[in-house]
């Protein structure tokens, strides 16, 4: 633990005893207040100061991921509401926060005046913290990280809202709101290693001693982000005899400048000249030298302008039938550009040469360097639904309606590869610059029906179902055009297909209510889809998926007796894929399970004190290739089990009048992490991680409440090899003041 | 200088002795009622129609709300189908409304989990969204008061994906080369709710892609079921399978859809 946190803890510390202090000594002003059923109501205005100080033993920005909290702990004003009748009929109020540290702040300002509308404005911004891991390989303890792991993200969000409601006239809604979103976050699209331990071989009969590659994609990665979003929105609504009428405009821009940078054999050269494939015995290379180091940047920016048209109606006919429908219409287009800008290291004779996209010729296929000239893309959508509501009798509700929408989406992206040929002998570097074109063009429309219905005349019984299809028959044609090995432009990628989407979604359900002691609720559904790609050209070549899924949702809440209830929920689903290649080839890619066993309990022995326990139970594996591959493949890949169990107890009790106090405990645990065989990397969570705490809670005088937590924190993960491992103790005070 | 606290099951079954011999003598010495999560003090069931008074544009469309399927009754009140969920509400109306005197499920997801439980063990897995850290809430993705729960699919007028682009805009699009996953929504890949996984995905490593792209071998030449192949995209993938997942660097990279690549590589 570095200084700071330690003196930091030591001023909680004192903060803490000085608040747990005061919730032992004597409640003053408890006998100006009379006593309520609950000593903490919520105030109509008051301010809630709060600190948060962690002393992390371990790997600090794991911790903050996993709890989304600073490790160096934060402090603030957790919320503030102050509201105020500045007359008759009008209200004000402004809501706050702000949390140093976490960097959580809030300022909102809300009017409102009975029949006339509100005003509202205000800003937010919250902090998501990561921690920048990478992956670790078992074999020699492999773990790379990133300089700075303690990454983190910022969402911010401004908004100013005008509503108009007055009585029986139209309401208008006029709405604006700017977010932000900037900040670096983790990447799970981890850059290659040789440093695995899995020894490579060069020279006469190499490849017979060397099944496995060496390479494991294991080195972190991360986004910089720069998000922007603005929203205007109009709307109005009004009702005209009996029909309801909504009329909406929202027009979007959204601007984002993604960055990823990525970070490939750091820390390899290979050799010059190369070791050589005639060297006799075949000899290990040392992992340094077995490839060369790649690093660089993938850019992606959006500039896009959205405006979208919505109206919708209600009608209601009689008090058994209402008539329903509405119209979208949105027109948007964006400027896209890519700017990827990757830097190859390359021995030669005369030293290191580092060059943009570089290579050696055949086989040295250059890393995918480009900049978009220009690119753009449109997109219209225009949907419509209509359908009725039917009310027949009192215990039976139905609904029929269907829905059009056509979806036509294009554009363009001029780019120019940048490769640059090194000669190894010479280290001279010649420039191959390759501009290409990428069209796309796609169109689909889709159909979907759909009924519902809710059936109640069976006493403490509802039954319901529901039934959507969805039919979409489109076109999609593509044109996408790279570069070979050579860096020169390659043939280009052209795709033109008819495609036909079929979803069927069915679901069933009911609700009994046995007795006032015992409610039991059950559902089916069966999902059943085919995503076929058909090529233009040649009849039978195309690709088809298709899946059936299929699930069982029951929850029983028993109330053994009037202060205990144990609510018990039980979900399966089970699904199977399938895909066909030109009409012949169909294999089963996927054959999915997962079973959860949820169950809560509710105690309230005495009004004194309560008991809540949960605990989650999950069962999930995901099979694909495994063991239908066979031979080598078994050994790449297994099912991805994602199995884990998940708890918590609390039990909170009366200490005194003015003193409630609570013991709060949480556990989970995940063990789907194998340790990789030399031929694999294998990925599925193995934790344990468990925290306690203790809460007390004193009303100090009738306008102002103390809180002391003092808690501890442990998590284990097998997954980074312990690398990512945290514990450690934590205290939470705060002081909560009427106002 | 270091600080090493002693924590261990001795001081744990000393401290939890402790503190039940504290709630011991304070449920002898206070006659005061604490309250479980999520319930309002004292309040009774007053029925739908009460809320309605004052609440009509949240309980208008409710009989079309999926919630509604519950039906709940209460045999003095009748359709308690909101007080369900937001706590018994005769303090609520007895005080005109005042705050505090209702739950208000879109501050706190108890009230959600009181019957989803499987969405607590979601949240508090490593990899959710931070709803328990009171960041994101139920709300802000889900509407109880009207239409489906799961918003936007079926005859709904817009499209699923809405309810996670509206936050996620850099994968919103439409890209050139979109993955058609995406079409079928985000939750092919992610459950947003929470997983084990990183980023949310309902499996971390080539599985998660191999769920639609497996093909059978003999779209290669000579390729039969069992030789060792994994096939996709009419290429064998093994040995870069062992390298890393799919979606690692250099392979395919733009998952969500590509301006560049039809391959989504880059």
């Amino acid at each position: 633990m570095n200084l700071t946190t330690f003196t930091s803890l030591r001023s909680a510390s004192l903060f803490a005893s000085l608040a747990l202090a005061l919730t032992v000594g004597p409640a003053r002003g408890a006998d100006k207040a009379p006593l309520s059923a609950d000593a903490f109501p919520l105030f109509e205005s008051y301010i809630k100061v709060t600190g948060l100080v962690p002393s992390v033993t371990g790997k600090d920005s794991s911790y903050a991921r996993r709890f989304q909290a600073p490790a160096n702990g934060s402090y603030g004003i957790e919320a503030l509401h102050y509201a105020k009748d500045v007359s008759d009929s009008t209200n004000v109020s402004f809501d706050g926060r702000a949390l140093s540290g976490a960097e959580d702040y809030l300022g909102a300002f809300k009017a409102t005046k009975n029949e006339v509308g509100t005003f509202e404005m205000g800003y937010k911004r919250f902090r998501t913290f990561y921690d920048g891991t990478g992956g670790f390989f078992p074999l020699n303890n492999r773990w790379m990280t990133l300089v700075n792991p303690g990454l983190h993200t910022d969402r911010a969000k401004f908004w100013a809202e005008a509503k108009i409601e007055r009585p029986n006239a139209p309401k208008f809604e006029f709405r604006y709101t700017n977010e932000q979103r900037t900040g670096k976050k983790d990447s799970t699209i981890w850059g290659d290693t040789d440093f695995t331990g899995v020894p490579a071989y060069y020279g006469v009969g190499a490849s017979a001693l060397n099944p496995y590659s060496s390479n494991r994609k294991l080195v972190p990665s991360y986004i910089n982000l720069n998000e922007r979003q603005q929203n205007w929105l109009g709307a109005v609504k009004h009702t005209v005899g009996n029909t309801d009428l909504d009329f909406e405009i929202v027009h979007n821009s959204t601007k984002s400048n993604d960055v990823r940078w990525m970070n490939r054999y750091p820390g390899e050269l290979q050799l010059f000249p190369r070791q050589s494939s005639a060297t006799n015995p075949p000899q290990i290379y040392p992992p340094e030298t077995i490839s060369n180091q790649v690093s660089g940047y993938d850019r992606q920016m959006l500039d896009s302008k959205t405006t979208g048209y919505t109206g919708k109606f209600e009608t209601k006919c009689t008090d058994a039938l209402t008539v329903f429908g509405g119209v979208l219409y949105s027109k948007g287009s964006a400027d896209i550009g890519g700017d990827r800008q990757m830097t190859q290291y390359m021995p030669t004779a005369v030293g290191l040469v580092t060059a943009v996209g570089g290579f050696v010729g055949a086989g040295g296929r250059p890393p995918y360097s480009y900049k978009t000239d220009k690119g753009e893309t449109n997109e219209k959508v225009f949907s419509y639904n209509l359908g009725l509501k039917f009310h027949p009798q009192a215990d039976l509700f139905s609904t029929f309606a269907v829905k059009y929408e056509k979806t036509d989406v294009d554009g363009f992206n001029s780019v120019t590869y940048t490769s640059n040929s090194i000669n190894q002998t010479t280290g001279a570097v010649t420039p191959v610059i390759v501009p290409t074109a990428n069209l796309a063009d796609r169109s689909e429309k889709s159909w979907i029906p759909e009924a519902t219905f809710r059936y109640t005349g069976i006493k403490d019984l509802s039954l319901y179902g529901n039934i959507d299809y969805r039919h979409s028959p489109g076109s999609e044609y593509g044109n996408s055009t790279g570069v070979t090995t050579g860096g020169g432009a390659g043939a280009p990628v052209i795709s033109d297909d008819n495609v036909k989407i079929n979803h069927a979604h069915y679901k069933f359900g009911a609700n009994w209510t046995l007795n006032q002691a015992v409610s039991l609720r059950g559902e089916i559904f069966y999902k059943d889809h085919t995503n076929g790609f058909y090529d233009k050209a040649t009849p039978g070549a195309g690709f088809v998926l298709g899946y059936q899924f299929m699930g069982t949702k029951l929850t029983a809440i028993v109330k053994a007796q009037n202060n205990l209830t144990f609510t018990s929920r039980f979900i399966q689903q089970t699904g199977k894929m399938d895909t066909t290649i030109d009409s012949t080839a169909n294999i089963q890619s996927n054959d999915t399970k997962n079973y959860n066993f949820g169950e809560t309990i509710d105690w309230s022995p005495t009004k004194q004190l309560f008991v809540q326990a949960n605990i989650n139970v999950v069962f999930n594996t995901i099979q694909t290739a495994y063991p239908l591959a066979g031979g080598l493949g078994n050994e790449v890949l297994r099912n991805a089990d994602n199995n884990y169990t998940s708890g918590s107890f609390i039990t909170g009790f009366v200490v005194d009048k003015e003193t409630d106090a609570s013991l709060q405990y949480t556990f989970y645990r995940a063990g789907n992490y194998n340790v990789p065989t030399n031929a694999s990397l294998f990925y599925g969570a193995g934790v344990k991680e468990y925290t306690v705490a203790l809460v007390v809670k004193r009303k100090l005088t009738s306008t102002l409440f103390g809180e002391a937590k003092v808690g501890y924190f442990d998590s284990k993960n097998d997954t980074t090899g312990g690398n990512t491992n945290f514990k450690g103790p934590m205290v939470y005070v705060s002081l909560t003041q009427a106002l | 200088m270091s600080f090493k606290p002693r924590w261990n099951k001795t001081t744990l079954i000393l401290g939890g002795a402790a503190a039940w011999g504290l709630l011991l003598v304070g449920c002898v010495m206070a006659d005061r009622t604490v309250i479980a999560p999520p319930k309002v003090a004292d309040a009774t069931f007053v029925g739908t129609k009460k809320c309605a008074q004052c609440h009509e544009d949240l309980t208008g469309h409710f009989d079309g709300a999926t919630h509604s399927n519950l039906a709940l009754k209460d045999s003095k009140a009748g359709d308690i189908g909101c007080e369900a969920c937001h706590g018994a509400g005769s303090v609520h109306v007895k005080s005109g409304g005042s705050k505090g005197t209702i739950i208000n499920p879109a501050k706190s997801p108890e009230t959600c989990f009181a019957c989803h439980l499987d969405k607590r063990g979601e949240f508090s897995l490593p990899n959710a969204h931070p709803v328990l850290a009171g960041k994101v809430g139920c709300a802000d993705c889900h509407d109880p008061h009207k239409g489906k729960v799961i918003k936007r699919t079926g005859a709904e007028l817009e499209t699923p994906n809405e309810t996670c682009t509206k936050c996620h805009t850099s994968q919103k699009g439409p890209f050139l080369f979109p993955h058609q996953a995406m079409q079928e929504g985000c939750t092919v890949c992610h459950n947003p709710h929470g997983t084990v996984n990183q980023k949310m995905l309902v499996a971390r490593d080539a599985n998660l892609c191999l769920r639609c792209h497996l093909e059978h071998p003999s779209v290669i030449a000579g390729g039969v079921l069992g030789d060792g192949k994994i096939v996709a995209g009419g290429e064998d993938h093994r040995t870069r399978l062992q390298n890393g997942t799919c979606w690692s660097a250099g392979c395919h990279e733009d998952v969500h859809g590509s301006n560049a690549s039809k391959a989504m590589r880059y």
